[in-house]
């Protein structure tokens, strides 16, 4: 079970996993915040972005989970059918409900790229690296919290693990009353997180903690400048394209959409 | 040297938890403190770098109260937790050995230097990126007393290094101790254990209840072990030599 | 950095911890498996206070946004975040901050208050879960009200009622020691 948390990282060398985690984290922030309004036009302009970026991993893509699959199922019926009850026509309703879930899809499948080739293990120092310059928050604090949750992840899964078992095999598992089985389980399980936080805040006291320690280090070389360079080149290049198109009047079904 | 004076402290129900102990530890000794559950070793562990203030008597290191400068205590008086799992705070082994002297604010290149030559003293070099929840019981307590002596401490306290480690782990641990005692660090080990490491002791100082009842060479204190609730390590007129777990 | 604050910051990250590993932890209740995730968000702001567990729940969809499995079901990622059912993510910063606010007791307070309190705190910061959840919900799948409810909604009453009365039993139960922990006395 531990392990399915770091299933998804695939370790490589491709362009991707060289940029640095901050570019890609904004870029596909910028990218999520572009998509909000769709448009034929901004989705078949992102589609050989991202078909170059899967390519550029040099390896099969993995198949998603299969709850993943569903989603886009269930997102076209429901804005189809709520479009279609609405005054919409229907071939806009249709074409909309498609752009929608065609919306999702992307935006999954750019998590889907940001997981495969970002290290966790990075996560915390590149988070620190992009807090730290903004001001009254307490950069160090935030990723010495989530660095050690991330620690703290598998142990207390195991840890629920074990309760639950202990619990059924002293037959303690009632089916007909679920409120007494999560207060029993619950109870041994916040004591174990109590315990736990005790003993891990009298070593990070007895190790010095403090919030503005030395720096922590970026693993591995990270390129900034050509990842970023790319993003910003295709997000500019999108925006002008759609500002050309829409001055000359091309049809609205291309550019306009909800 | 490390001087513990007149310290007592109550819990709020008046149970005393640890009684007028007197204690001093001079440089580069190796003393066992020893006793049942609940006898107080551990509660006096954490007053040792100022974790607990002491609610009557004073800790003295080199004549100084510790309590002067926080800071400087814990950076000369390393403690190594019972339980190892829970004083891990990095994401790899590497990482969570740094974090002692990234506190100290210590630059890059000497946190890395002081880094690489402790991987190779304890031989983990090999696990440095490895997600310590995935090491092995004795890998695990050697990550952490790397840690600890990052921050090159004068005197090492550990608490029941021993728990729940393989033959093995108990080996390996106990190597790195002697080791450390050897190269001039004071070493305080608290454990029931006794079996395992009072050979390389010498002293050996006897808690239960909160206060101490016997302080002295650990052979002279053989016989008196079962009276202050300790198991004596088996065997009939065992020699001390004898117990501890490393090859001779 | 002070006792106080470190005692803080650990608790926040052991309370991260437990909700994002709750969310690959299923019990079975009655016919369907539920997930305990909203009952361990409501208990981060009960027993930690509004800040530790808004501060715990802040970290966990932080987590989840930079693409750990940490969502219901395995998911994550800002995809999830502004996907319909993102609202509801939206709603678990609510809930410890309320939570934490109306379980506050100082110790002398009367039994019965206490339990009071405890229930009220553990069902208003369960309900706050649903108050971004639903209306976005609606607005992202385009619904009207009574189908949002429908998906929304009426599903998960049994559950939740079941999940907020134990958090209000063991807040109520561990309140004290989790006080004494974070007042942290020398």
């Amino acid at each position: 079970m531990a392990g399915s948390l770091m299933f998804q990282y695939q370790p490589g060398s491709s362009v991707l996993h060289r940029s640095d985690i901050r570019v890609k984290l904004i870029i596909m922030i910028a990218l999520s915040l572009v998509l909000i309004q769709v448009s034929v036009f901004r989705l078949s302009l992102l589609l050989p972005f991202l078909l170059l970026l899967q390519c550029s991993l040099k390896r099969r893509p993995l198949p998603p989970p299969l709850p993943v699959l569903f989603m886009p199922a269930l997102i076209f019926t429901g804005n189809f059918l709520s479009l279609a009850a609405g005054d919409a026509l229907l071939s806009s309703a249709l074409i909309t409900a498609g752009l929608r879930t065609v919306r999702f899809t992307f935006i999954l499948w750019m998590a889907q790229l940001f997981t495969e080739t970002s290290d966790p293990m990075c996560l915390t120092p590149a988070f620190y690296r992009l807090l730290k310059h903004i001001p009254l928050i307490p950069a160090g604090r935030i990723s010495t919290q989530l660095g050690l949750s991330l620690t703290l992840i598998p142990v207390i899964l195991e840890e629920m693990n074990e309760i639950r078992d202990a619990m059924i095999s002293r037959c303690g598992w009632n089916p007909r009353s679920p409120l007494k089985n999560l207060v029993h389980m619950g109870q041994p399980l916040l004591n174990g997180v109590l315990l736990k936080a005790e003993a891990l805040s009298d070593a990070m006291e007895a190790r010095l903690f403090t919030e503005d320690s030395t720096e922590p280090e970026l693993l591995g070389s990270s390129s900034v400048l050509l990842p970023l360079l790319a993003g910003s080149l295709f997000i500019l290049i999108l925006l002008a394209g759609e500002y050309v198109l829409s001055r000359s009047g091309s049809s609205s079904f291309f550019v306009q959409f909800f | 040297m490390l001087e513990v004076q007149g310290l007592t402290r109550t819990y709020t129900e008046g149970r005393k938890v640890l009684d007028n102990i007197n204690l001093s530890f001079s440089e580069g000794s190796f003393t066992i403190i020893a006793g049942p559950n609940g006898s107080g070793k551990t509660q006096l562990m954490r007053h040792l770098n100022g974790l607990l203030k002491p609610q009557s008597g004073k800790i003295l290191l080199r004549g100084r109260d510790i309590r002067e400068n926080l800071t400087e205590t814990r950076k000369r008086i390393g403690l190594v937790f019972q339980n190892a799992d829970s004083q891990i705070v990095g994401q790899t082994v590497a990482s969570d050995i740094c974090f002692g002297a990234e506190n100290l604010k210590w630059s890059r290149k000497r946190i890395n230097e002081k880094l690489e030559s402790l991987l190779r003293e304890f031989s983990i070099s090999e696990l440095r990126n490895r997600r310590p929840h995935t090491l092995s019981g004795g890998e695990k307590r050697r990550c952490v007393l790397a840690a600890v002596l990052i921050m090159e401490p004068e005197i090492i306290v550990l608490d029941e290094p021993f728990t729940g480690l393989d033959r093995d782990g108990v080996q390996d641990v106990l190597k790195d101790i002697t080791r450390l005692h050897k190269e001039g660090k004071t070493i305080i080990l608290i454990t029931h254990d006794l079996e395992k490491s009072l050979a390389h002791a010498d002293r050996l100082v006897l808690m239960d209840k909160g206060s101490v009842v016997e302080d002295g060479r650990p052979a002279d204190l053989l016989d008196r072990l079962e009276s202050a609730g300790i198991r004596k390590p088996w065997g009939e007129n065992r020699d001390l030599e004898s117990m501890t777990w490393l090859a001779p | 950095m002070s006792k106080d604050k470190i005692r803080k910051t650990v608790l926040a990250a052991v309370f991260t911890a437990l909700i994002a590993a709750s969310s690959f932890f299923t019990i079975p209740v009655g016919p369907v498996p539920i997930v305990l995730t909203t009952m361990f968000v409501v208990l981060s702001g009960m027993l930690g206070g509004p800040w530790v567990g808004l501060s715990a729940v802040g970290s966990y969809l932080i987590l989840g946004i930079i693409g750990l499995p940490v969502f219901a079901g395995g998911t994550a990622g800002i995809a999830k975040l502004m996907g319909p059912t993102g609202g509801f993510l939206i709603g678990y910063l609510l809930a410890p901050v309320a939570g934490g606010f109306i379980f506050n007791p100082p110790g002398d307070k009367a039994k019965g208050l206490k339990v009071l309190l405890a229930v009220l705190g553990a069902f208003t910061a369960g309900a706050l879960i649903y108050v971004p959840g639903i209306p976005w919900l609606k607005y992202s799948l385009s619904m009207d009200w009574p189908s949002a409810l429908q998906a929304g909604l009426i599903p998960f009453i049994p559950g939740f009622i079941i999940k907020n009365a134990a958090a209000a039993a063991l807040a109520f139960a561990l309140k004290e020691r989790f006080q004494n922990f974070l007042k942290s006395e020398e």
